[in-house]
């Protein structure tokens, strides 16, 4: 019998690249919104090609065959490479991996779960994976620093954390955008979405005292600028990010040393050091993990290395990154940020 | 640059001139010389505005679009308007003389030249701080007249101004 | 060769001998005027993290840090003057300064938080307008830049009143008026008491600090503020303030009783201002002596 999805952030797209082929499935994303699904869809799918055609179709809107239907419409559940959050798989990557050509894999129970939750299973490029986990790590941060402008540890350190914060948020926001999202979809997507759906890194979680906030700017601006290194080339965009982020990590390693050396806070300072590099493995863990996220991931800890201080636990590979990670730290940030925002219709702000 | 180059490209649209005028919402300088203004073109009724934050976080985009919207309403009625943001590729060189000026009187330098003091040119000046009032600040203090200031740079500026922050908060 | 103000005072600059009272009186207005920014600014910092969008955050966030570097840009030249930047909160927390009246409250809303913003901002900018004209040049300076990042602030309170206004229900919107009918008398006190009777006895008038009265800025003020609010389309309640055909500006007047005793600390969030600060030295002292001690 059939069974209908009920996440209803998930859009279906259909394309059609000449008036004489046929209308395909091109992908899914998750997007606020039927405005911002158009929106997304257009930019994620209609760069490459003239499109004739464009459907978007809300998937809870589809009938779609459960598990006892396998073999009538198999690919249509599968997508692998759907993620909640966030649309992974542009036209030209698609063209390497089809559709038809991958095996079936449903779980037992087709309603177990509806996106994949296989990462390591999952396709699509991984920078285009990465970014949008990195965005969801830098809007928190950056909502954190901010808090910590009125913490007064100097007048100096007031400033950095400041402009740290606010360039946090904007690259977030920065990456939405060169992903397609208007403002108003980039709102949705950081004040609207349940925790659920989120897929911070378990560094998050552990921004709570200074020394482990420290240590998570660090990894975190570590993580940003190696890569925006791999488009900075090609747009302006990346590079800014990358040489802010630079500087950031700068900041951070000013931090880390002098943390570490003090004796009255090296204890402290070395606990937070162990714990944070320990959850940092899964900074570039949002998607497949394949030569590239390795490299990436020995340049990140690199770069932690780098810093001075020795006690870095950093996983040697890539770590998945999972749902429901951030704890009171994300939801607190969630909740807080909804509390006005609830009370006024869609796109009111600015 | 040879004639025929020069001939083919189109002159400026007379509302770039428009948006140029635009004072910014912080600093008593205009948009065009703070070298903000990329392009102004029309095609098709609606004019394209192509703007370049000095920094990915600059908050006064929103007040900057609101004026630059308000100019062209009052320049060039009904017309649709699209700013669009040019994110990343603003560069201290892109102040214009008269914007090195206007920034001079009103407190500023510019990352990118050894600065000096803007009230009164003395070179005597320490780093207040990596990291000033607004993101695209560093403050410095001037010994000479003991006068506060800030440049304006892009990101890592403070590296390309050879001067060491011997003035750090507290004892 | 020395310049002068207007009403022909010597200026001066950071070395120039200057008298006692001229120095002194400099470093005062300076550290009162950090203080009062790094304290101030806490009332807005609480709704950061409810700022309802990506562009108001970062706005606010751009706003609270700005005041922050107004802060350290009054402690730098309070500092030339001898007074270190460190005791400018310990002073507070001892007791020894106070912070102004506005700052002894908390908004009780977002829709209360536009016209607060707007008021104290526009109140903020014409002090400064007024002691960016005294004999200390630096500080001067400073104010004129200050100023003019405030008006971009004055920007920022405006649109956001004017967009909950456009945009919130009734209840939304009244919660507006109320807002600015609560700020108005806190601001009108925060120019300072009357003194047109007194200020040619001021000595910090006389040696030429504080250029204006508070009666001079207030009726300016006024004449500034009230009809932007009539133009966002509230209304102003003559009983609040009104203008006589003479151009001058009646208002309710301050409870200066009152106001005294918020600025002893018994205002609403006096307490909590207190403890904040407080907390935040407590948490933070021996971070601050590990950057010192190593770098």
């Amino acid at each position: 019998m059939p069974h209908v999805p009920t996440d209803t952030d998930v859009y279906e797209v259909f394309a059609q690249t000449g008036s004489g082929s046929p209308l395909n499935h091109v992908g899914s994303l998750v997007a606020p919104r039927r405005d911002a699904a158009w929106h997304l869809a257009k930019e994620t799918y209609g760069r490459r090609d003239d499109l004739f055609r464009l459907w978007v179709v809300r998937r809870t809107d589809l009938i779609v065959s459960s598990a006892d239907d396998r073999g009538l419409l198999a690919a249509k559940t599968r997508m692998p490479h759907r993620q909640p959050g966030f649309p992974t798989t542009r036209r030209r990557d698609r063209s390497a991996a089809p559709d038809t050509a991958a095996p079936p894999q449903q779980q037992p129970d087709g309603a177990a779960s509806g996106p994949c939750d296989d990462p390591r299973g999952a396709t699509g490029p991984a920078p285009g994976r990465l970014w949008p986990a990195l965005a969801e790590d830098l809007f928190v941060l950056g909502n954190r620093l901010g808090e910590r402008i009125v913490d007064y540890i100097d007048l100096e350190e007031s400033l950095a954390v400041g402009s740290i914060g606010q360039e946090a948020l904007a690259h977030a926001e920065t990456i939405l955008t060169l992903h397609g999202f208007d403002a108003s979809a980039a709102d949705a997507h950081f004040f609207e979405r349940p925790q659920e759906q989120w897929r911070v890194s378990r560094v998050i979680g552990r921004l709570g005292d200074w020394p482990s906030t420290v240590v998570c700017g660090l990894v975190i601006a570590a993580a940003v600028s190696v890569l925006a290194e791999e488009r900075a080339g090609d747009e302006p965009a990346f590079a800014a990010i990358r040489d802010e982020q630079l500087v950031h990590l700068d900041h951070w390693r000013r931090w880390v040393r002098a943390l570490a050396a003090w004796p009255e806070t090296s204890e402290e300072f070395t606990r937070a050091f162990t714990e944070v590099t320990h959850c940092a493995g899964d900074l570039f863990g949002a998607g497949p993990q394949d030569a590239l996220t390795d490299a990436l991931h020995a340049r990140l800890a690199a770069l932690v290395g780098d810093s001075g201080v020795p006690g870095s636990r950093l996983p040697h590979l890539p770590v998945p990154r999972a749902a429901g990670t951030g704890g009171s730290v994300l939801a607190d940030c969630l909740a807080r940020g909804r509390l006005v925002r609830a009370h006024y219709a869609p796109q009111v702000f600015l | 640059m040879n004639a025929p180059a020069a001939a083919a490209t189109p002159p400026p649209d007379p509302l770039t001139g428009v948006v140029a005028d635009v004072r910014d919402p912080e600093i008593d300088v205009t948009l065009g010389d703070l070298g903000v203004v990329r392009s102004v073109s029309r095609t098709d009724g609606r004019i394209v505005v192509r703007l370049a934050p000095t920094r990915l976080s600059c908050p006064a985009r929103g007040e900057i679009a609101r004026r630059v919207r308000s100019a062209l309403t009052d320049a060039a009625p009904g017309h649709g308007i699209q700013i669009v943001w040019e994110r990343g590729i603003w560069q201290p060189a892109a102040v214009t003389a008269a914007g090195h000026d206007a920034l001079r009187t009103a407190g500023y330098r510019v990352a990118g030249t050894t600065p000096r003091c803007p009230y009164c040119a003395g070179d005597d000046v320490v780093r207040a701080g990596r990291f000033g009032g607004a993101v695209c600040k560093v403050p410095y203090d001037c010994r000479g007249c003991g006068s506060p200031f800030d440049v304006i740079g892009t990101a890592g500026c403070s590296a390309v101004l050879p001067v060491p922050d011997v003035r750090q908060g507290g004892s | 060769m020395p310049t002068a103000t207007a009403a022909g005072l010597r200026c001066y600059e950071l070395w120039d001998p200057m008298p006692d009272e001229v120095r002194e009186g400099a470093r005062r207005f300076a550290t009162v005027q950090a203080l009062n920014e790094l304290v101030g600014v806490l009332p807005f910092a609480e709704w950061l993290d409810r700022a309802p969008s990506c562009t108001r955050r970062q706005m606010l966030m751009a706003k609270v840090q700005d005041e922050v570097g107004h802060g350290h840009v009054a402690a730098r030249v309070a500092e030339d003057l001898g007074m270190p930047r460190e005791r400018i909160l310990v002073d507070y927390l001892e007791g020894r300064s106070k912070v102004h009246n506005i700052f002894h409250y908390s908004f009780a809303s977002w829709e209360e938080f536009g016209p607060g913003l707007l008021l104290m901002n526009s109140a903020a900018i014409f002090q400064f307008r007024s002691l960016m004209k005294g004999v200390y040049l630096p500080y001067g300076r400073a104010l004129r830049k200050i100023e003019r990042e405030e008006s971009f602030h004055y920007q920022h309170a405006l649109d956001l009143t004017h967009e909950v206004l456009t945009h919130g229900d009734a209840e939304q919107r009244r919660r507006v008026q109320e807002g600015f009918e609560t700020w108005l008398p806190r601001v009108l006190a925060y120019l300072g008491p009357p003194d047109t009777e007194t200020l040619h006895a001021n000595r910090m008038h006389q040696i030429g600090l504080k250029p204006d009265g508070n009666d001079e800025l207030r009726q300016a003020w006024l004449s500034k503020i009230i009809p932007v609010f009539e133009k966002l389309g509230m209304h102003v309640d003559p009983a609040l303030a009104r203008q006589l055909p003479s151009g001058e500006w009646e208002f309710a007047m301050p409870d200066w009783a009152e106001v005294k005793k918020v600025i002893a600390g018994g205002g609403p969030a006096s307490q909590r201002r207190l403890d904040w600060v407080r907390g935040a030295l407590d948490r933070n002292t021996r971070y601050r002596r590990a950057l010192r001690g190593v770098a």
